[in-house]
């Protein structure tokens, strides 16, 4: 078809257009590209400028909360058994197994008629122990032997059998003619609101509340026992249905709890707000021990998981619970799954067949340690860079990651310490996985000042102390 | 026979639900009134402060006979002449249960017992707050604890046990310059000269002009109905952000939030200042806020609107540049459609000799 402009002008005129047509795209097609690149590449966003209040001393925080880890189930085996030195140097509280009725060969007999063998499961929980952690042990599943159809994620044929395995398994673990552990959590089921785990309901057929009722029932049978702690729901994040529903159900409940698998590390500090308000009107109930026990990123493997972006989610997400956080947050999980050359897996630690190799996340826990203190006022965090700063003695610690979902985001930050006394500081910068430098810097007036270059998914503790 | 009857009956429904909704809630009065009353003060309740300084205030509870559990604090204030720095829980609440937050204009907390076996009684600090003198005020201008206050005890049930506070009265004296000088220090002590961004970061404030309201017009100078924060088309980074005004003093203002609206009423104090805080956060995008009250002298009702932008996840809307907000990319992707189109059609399409003539 012929250029409708050739039919009446000559090819010049049509260069001409041409050219014209080019010098004027040409410049909007360079800048809306660059302005393209640079939104996708930015995002939305606040850089930081850490502003240090020296003076404004708030609460001492907890530095024991993160040191929580919970074990998935691709083994029914003892998979802890050959990282519990590992383990051991991340000083665990406590650390969570599932799959108890279905991994471990807990529950024979039939209705009316039960018997329990521990044998395997005290070889799971007792590596538990060498590791200087409590068991969290989450009820589950359903034994076969007393489940509907055989299924383990359905009911019980008869619930009381439900009751009598809850209750043996306390009397076992808790009590005194039994393994006599004190101050252990028992969770009711594991992400009972999954398909694989069942799809039970706030109601219906599948009734969480029944089967959470029959567990608390057991439970108040366990006689001769150490003090313990029932809990739940364990759902795969935090409803308030399924929370609001299990406070006002009336059951003991000692503790509430929930799985966190969220990219954006600022949701766990609103989840926490949420939770609190949603309690509120059940005032007891906000001052219920709240448990994260299960979280990262993302529920799927991931290969982000072997990386500085899973151990930079986990420092972010540690920032936000720091003040008004939950009892404990557990990071899933301590040791890959097999076959899982890829890297793709959960753990912290990879599997025997992979060498169980550290992985970055693993170094996050006692690097914050560090940090132990009184939490002081800290202004303009970022959309990226988060932190926290405490004091303790002379020295003035400040915490910084830096995270972003992309992975991508690098950023200088400024900072500056005010209300500082004048006087020769030591001043430390410690990168996780990257240098540790110490300067001597000097304070003429109030107000200390620097710059901190941090790549994506980085972290990094400032230490300043009057000499 | 019947008819009658059918007389009795209604005068009797007639008289008989008047009188039951009247006992009902006369019998709710009386509960109310029954339940054990707890009460906040601020500390020091009167307080006077030069510009550039800094204080604490504490939040003092007396639980009378109750045995409270938990307490959600909300301060407000004028962000003008006052800025919160930090906020945390007393001696007499161990437990912090939300981490204190401090905004433009307020400050809040949620704090707790150690455990329910263990309920707070008594009198004591619930929260200390530390607050810097920004601007001279003409007279005391009030710190206090907003409606949504919210104080649980044990044994009763959702009710608000909080059933009264009072308010800090502050004066600020001395140079208003000299706080502008100290504040625009403040500001470039952390700016961020390695990124071509920099911004201003909470909860350092520069001051501004006050705020004008938009929306329609007041009924006389003397009669006053304003939204001051947040400013018109503001890009906010809360979900709950403080909406503070003047209205005729003692006034009755009600407050509507759109786009899902949400209604309330809140009373303007002796000086007119009125204040609300959502407590269920608005969604991301544009709100539109009416608020009207009665002009006590005429009689004549007064509205005043505005309309913010809450931002999406979490973060600020950068104010830097003029690229469009995260998400409106549409636009972009059609010119370089088009752009591109245009321009390969100019260099490849063919150009041939045709014969003329």
């Amino acid at each position: 078809m012929a250029n409708i402009f050739e039919n009446n002008t000559s090819s010049k005129a049509t260069q001409l257009v041409s050219i014209i047509a080019l010098l004027f795209f040409l410049p909007l097609f360079i800048l809306v590209t660059y302005q393209t690149v640079t939104l996708i590449s930015r995002a939305t966003g606040t850089p930081a400028a850490i502003v240090v209040d020296t003076k404004a001393v708030l609460e001492p925080i907890k530095t024991d909360f993160y040191h929580a880890f919970s074990q998935g189930g691709e083994e029914s085996n003892d998979m802890l058994a050959s990282i519990v030195p590992q383990l051991k140097t991340l000083k665990p509280k406590l650390i969570r197994l599932d799959h108890l009725f279905d991994h471990y060969d807990v529950v024979g007999g039939g209705s009316g008629s039960l018997s329990f063998n521990f044998e395997k499961l005290d070889v799971a929980v007792n590596t538990i122990l060498a590791t200087g952690a409590k068991p969290l042990l989450a009820l589950s599943f359903m034994p076969k032997n007393i489940a509907k159809d055989g299924s383990i994620i359905n009911p019980p044929n008869n619930w009381e059998d439900w009751a009598m395995v809850v209750q043996k398994t306390i009397e076992h673990f808790s009590g005194k003619g039994g393994k006599n552990l004190s101050g252990i959590y028992y969770e009711v089921w594991n992400e009972p609101d999954l398909d694989q785990f069942g799809s039970w309901k706030m109601g219906g057929e599948k009734n969480y509340l029944s089967l959470y009722h029959f567990a608390s029932v057991g439970a108040g049978r366990a006689s001769g026992v150490n003090p313990f702690y029932l809990g739940g729901p364990a759902t795969t994040g935090l409803y308030k249905n399924w929370v609001t529903g299990l406070v006002a159900s009336g059951n003991r409940l000692d503790f509430l709890s929930w799985h966190s698998y969220l990219p954006n590390p600022k949701k766990f500090g609103e989840d926490q707000q949420n939770v609190i308000s949603w309690l509120l009107p059940y005032p007891q109930a906000t001052l219920l021990p709240k448990l994260i026990t299960e979280f990262g990123f993302t529920g799927s493997k991931s290969k982000g998981y072997g990386t500085t972006y899973a151990a930079a989610h986990t420092g972010a997400v540690i920032r936000q619970l720091i003040s008004g956080g939950p009892l404990y947050a557990f990071s899933f999980q301590p040791k890959d799954g097999p076959n899982q050359q890829a890297g793709d897996g959960w753990g912290l630690v990879t599997h025997d067949d992979n060498g169980k190799k550290l992985k970055p996340r693993y170094s996050v826990y006692n690097f914050i340690d560090t940090m132990v203190g009184n939490r002081i006022g800290v202004s303009g965090e970022g959309s990226w860079v988060t932190g926290f700063a405490t004091q303790k003695d002379n020295t003035i610690r400040l915490f910084l990651v830096n995270f972003d979902e992309a992975g991508t985001h690098t950023e200088t930050v400024p900072i500056s310490y005010t209300n500082l006394e004048p006087g020769t500081y030591s001043y430390r910068e410690k990168i996780l996985f990257g240098r540790d430098v110490t300067l001597t810097e000097t304070v003429t007036e109030n107000t200390f000042s620097k710059q901190l270059f941090m790549p994506a998914s980085s972290m990094a503790i400032l230490e300043i102390t009057k000499q | 026979m019947k008819k009658v009857l059918l007389l009795i009956s209604i005068v009797f429904a007639l008289v008989a639900i008047p009188a039951t909704v009247f006992l009902a809630g006369q019998s709710q009065e009386l509960r109310k009134k029954a339940a054990p009353a707890t009460s906040l003060s601020l500390s020091p309740s009167s307080i006077t402060k030069k510009v550039g300084d800094t204080f604490t205030l504490e939040t003092l509870i007396d639980t009378g006979s109750n045995q409270v559990v938990a307490a959600e604090l909300h301060l407000v204030f004028d962000p003008q002449k006052l800025e919160a720095q930090t906020i945390t829980n007393g001696p007499l609440f161990p437990s912090i249960l939300v981490s204190g937050v401090v905004d433009r204009g307020s400050a809040s907390i949620t704090i707790g017992a150690l455990n329910s076996r263990t309920p707070i009684t008594g009198t004591g600090t619930a929260a200390v707050i530390k607050f810097k003198a920004l601007e001279k005020t003409e007279g005391p201008i009030q710190i206090r604890l907003a409606q949504n206050t919210f104080v649980g005890s044990l044994g009763e049930g959702s009710t608000n046990v909080l059933t009264g506070s009072t308010p800090a009265n502050i004066t600020i004296t001395g140079d208003s310059s000299a706080a502008k000088t100290s504040l625009a220090n403040t500001a470039n002590t952390a700016t961020n000269s390695g990124n071509t961004i920099s911004q201003t970061q909470q909860p350092i404030l520069t001051p501004s002009p006050t705020p004008q309201a938009s929306g329609s017009a007041q009924a006389s100078s003397s009669a006053t109905l304003n939204i001051l924060t947040p400013a018109k088309d503001a890009n906010l980074s809360s979900s709950k952000p403080t909406l503070q005004g003047k209205a005729p003093p003692g006034s009755t203002v009600t407050i509507t939030i759109h786009s899902t609206p949400q209604t309330v009423v809140v009373t303007a104090d002796a000086n007119g200042n009125w204040v609300y805080t959502p407590t269920t956060a608005l969604d991301s995008g544009t709100h539109n806020v009416i608020v009207s009250a009665q002009d006590p002298k005429t009689g004549k009702q007064l509205t005043s609107t505005t309309s913010f932008v809450v931002a999406s996840g979490g973060g600020s809307v950068s104010t830097q540049s003029a690229m469009p907000i995260s998400g409106d990319a549409s636009t972009t992707y059609g010119i370089i459609i088009l752009g591109s189109i245009l321009i390969l059609a100019g260099l490849l399409y063919p150009t041939t000799r045709r014969a003329y003539g």
